[in-house]
């Protein structure tokens, strides 16, 4: 037996369709569903950064948002020599999760002004099967330009991957430093990879189309 | 997805054990250090020979300059390397589907309005990766596979959308990957899908698309 085919018996078998606007529901063992990018407005309909960061786990504040808000406490609370993560403000985006589509709750980023990393951040409209909480994140790399903040591609990095897959990565980094190495829980491959026009002409993507997820426990 | 499978497929497959078992070893067990690749992984991972070269040719498939009044208003390629993680999913070791890489060109017609913070979706996309580095066997969602929302036959080859904003077709030892803005739009390019004048098989819009070769569809196909 392959491993792979050993790896698909791990994870139980099965995957539903997804359901409603640009959304992926992939399993009716784990009931977690979300869109693969964020969007502009309240109807999700006009795409903007791919989700490439699930966070998962069990505990979460009390309140509607509770599970973001920890997550967001998380991300705020991690550090590197270079970077403060903090609370950010940015223009408003929006996901959707089992077909209800909201603003995403929170934003934290490693600094105030850009080249800065930066991710907005939406719980899902439920908890899983397993009873776990789950928040989506579109973390990028952003830098000043002529228009204001954009994303580099690829080939503006110096092969370091676009910006959103260099943020997907910095945060991820920066997560296991902070609470644990153990805390990368799984990789997804979702294939989000659409370009993403930016306001100086750019095209940025989620170039290998990876999601991973990290733990909060 | 490539590595594992093809690895088993060149025989490589000792290599690939020792990688897991070194995972599965030391994965977790340091609390502190992070559990990124070492070099050892990504040294491994670079000898992998289930990639295609980043300098290998193959097919690309566009629709010419202009489409449906969206101009061809950008070009590109981009290959990366694969940066494998060791995860809790995979007990520990590398996780298969971490390593995944970027292998693709791409055309993108027409524009959209981006301002600062505020990306948006070009109206039409069009990527073209081998087979053996992106296929429909690959995708996950929460660990398990993630199915289409519909499958259909383009021009005779198996094709299948994810949502309304994202077409994939399987052709030869190809997976074309078109997003867009409609469901419709995307119908209407991929009738129009023609092969670039260097591609090594050449096929005009309308005309039938080639079949997949065997494996292109269920991830098994060797680069």
């Amino acid at each position: 037996m392959r491993y792979r085919d050993l790896v698909s018996l791990k994870a139980g078998v099965l995957a539903s369709a997804a359901i409603g606007l640009a959304e992926r529901a992939p399993s009716a063992q784990a009931d977690f569903a979300s869109s693969d990018y964020s969007f502009t407005g309240g109807t999700c309909t006009n795409r903007v950064d791919p989700v490439t960061l699930v966070f998962i786990g069990d505990g979460a504040y009390v309140g509607t948002h509770g599970y973001s808000e920890r997550v967001w406490d998380l991300l705020n609370g991690m550090a590197d020599s270079q970077h403060n993560w903090r609370n950010a403000n940015g223009s408003a985006q929006y996901a959707s999760s089992h077909g209800v589509c909201t603003e995403m709750e929170r934003q934290s980023a490693s600094g105030d002004g850009a080249p800065r990393y930066h991710i907005r951040l939406n719980q899902t409209h439920h908890r899983d099967l397993n009873n776990h909480f789950e928040a989506v994140g579109t973390p990028h790399y952003e830098v000043d330009t002529f228009c204001g903040h954009a994303v580099p591609p690829d080939s503006a990095t110096a092969g370091d991957g676009s910006g959103f897959v260099l943020a997907r990565g910095h945060i991820k980094n920066d997560w296991l430093s902070a609470y644990g190495s153990g805390k990368l829980f799984r990789s997804d491959y979702w294939g989000n990879t659409e370009p993403q026009q930016q306001c100086n002409g750019w095209y940025a993507a989620n170039s290998d189309g990876i999601v991973y997820w990290l733990e909060t426990n | 997805m490539l590595k594992t499978r093809a690895l088993v497929a060149t025989g490589a497959l000792a290599a690939v054990v020792v990688v897991l078992v070194a995972g599965g070893a030391g994965g977790q067990s340091e609390p502190g250090l992070p559990a990124t690749a070492d070099q050892g992984v990504r040294e491994q991972a670079a000898l992998n020979h289930s990639l295609k070269s980043c300098d290998a040719k193959f097919g690309e498939l566009d629709v010419g300059t202009s489409f449906a009044g969206l101009d061809l208003v950008h070009k590109e390629s981009v290959c990366t390397d694969p940066d494998p993680v060791r995860t809790q999913a995979a007990g520990g070791a590398i996780d298969p589907t971490s390593l995944a890489r970027a292998h693709w060109s791409v055309a993108i017609y027409g524009t959209c309005k981006a301002t600062s913070e505020m990306g948006c979706s070009p109206p039409l996309s069009i990527q073209t990766w081998p087979a053996c580095e992106r296929s429909p066997a690959d995708y996950t969602m929460a660990g398990e596979t993630l199915q289409p929302t519909e499958t259909l036959k383009v021009r005779g080859a198996p094709a299948r959308f994810y949502g309304d904003n994202r077409l994939e077709l399987s052709t030869t030892d190809l997976t074309v990957v078109l997003f867009g803005d409609s469901r419709e739009l995307l119908l209407k390019a991929a009738e129009a899908l023609r092969t670039t004048s260097d591609s090594p098989k050449q096929v005009d819009p309308g005309e039938l698309l080639p079949e997949p070769v065997a494996g292109s569809e269920d991830g098994m196909l060797p680069c």
